[in-house]
């Protein structure tokens, strides 16, 4: 049977090493990715496991900061993200 | 989905640091970084913005999900398709978010005459709802926003 790619993130996020009682809201936040992006995660997560962590615990700290009404942790966050995404572009010019 | 300000996709312009979190990648993780950018770092900016998306559904608590409800929809078949429900006063909660199969097609319609625009108390939170079941996710997803377009931000962090 084939899977589609949310289907496959699924599977995945609710056989990681994620605790238990967290991996259905993970899961709720990754379906609303669009099939592009579920695509990208899976193949992203089956070359290797600690982004599955990474990117959960980029989703918990977002949540908590929500949570605790604390402006100070959000913009840590943001700040952790556009180091991230700043290093995916500086990975892809050396390429 | 266009997103708010404080939502917006942070654009990489020029290198300052590398690695997650200010440290140094090691050679895995620029490989990794590295099929990550074959996808676009717009994508990448894309799965960080859907987890900020969710994070402020499910942190506000405007996003109910029971912890053992089985999301996959062929366990579930009736729930296929794109259900939302939004919380009546005020808006806003998600039940669920997926494309629908072919094959779900007529269960997804049996689920949309059955369920659109009905108004119940949710199972787990007894928040009236109302059920709005939609074709696509991203129609769906752009319909949620609509909803959180009033400054969720400000609002979630206090007055500005």
């Amino acid at each position: 049977m084939v899977q589609d790619a949310h289907e496959q993130l699924q599977k995945i996020v609710l056989t990681s090493r994620i605790p238990f009682e967290e991996r259905e809201q993970f899961a709720v936040a990754l379906g609303l990715l669009d099939e592009e992006g579920a695509a990208l995660l899976v193949g992203l997560f089956e070359s290797d496991a600690m982004w599955i962590e990474k990117m959960y615990e980029n989703f918990r700290q977002k949540k908590k900061a929500i949570e605790e009404k604390n402006m100070d942790i959000w913009n840590d966050i943001m700040h952790d993200e556009e180091d991230l995404l700043k290093s995916v572009a500086q990975v892809a010019q050396e390429e | 989905m266009e997103q708010e300000p404080a939502m917006a996709g942070l654009a990489p312009e020029k290198n300052e640091k590398s690695g997650f979190n200010g440290v140094e990648a090691n050679e895995t993780e620029k490989g990794i970084l590295s099929r990550l950018a074959e996808g676009s770092s717009r994508t990448a900016g894309k799965a960080l913005r859907t987890m900020t998306f969710a994070a402020m559904l499910l942190g506000s608590g405007m996003l109910v999900k029971e912890a053992n409800a089985d999301p996959h929809p062929r366990h579930n078949p009736e729930m296929s398709g794109v259900s939302v429900e939004f919380r009546i006063n005020p808006p806003i909660i998600i039940e669920r978010s997926r494309s629908p199969q072919p094959g779900d097609a007529y269960k997804h319609a049996a689920m949309k005459r059955h369920w659109q625009g009905e108004e119940y108390k949710h199972a787990a939170t007894g928040h009236p709802v109302r059920m709005e079941v939609y074709d696509r996710t991203d129609v769906a997803i752009d319909r949620i926003a609509e909803r959180m377009s009033d400054g969720i931000v400000d609002g979630l962090f206090g007055d500005k």
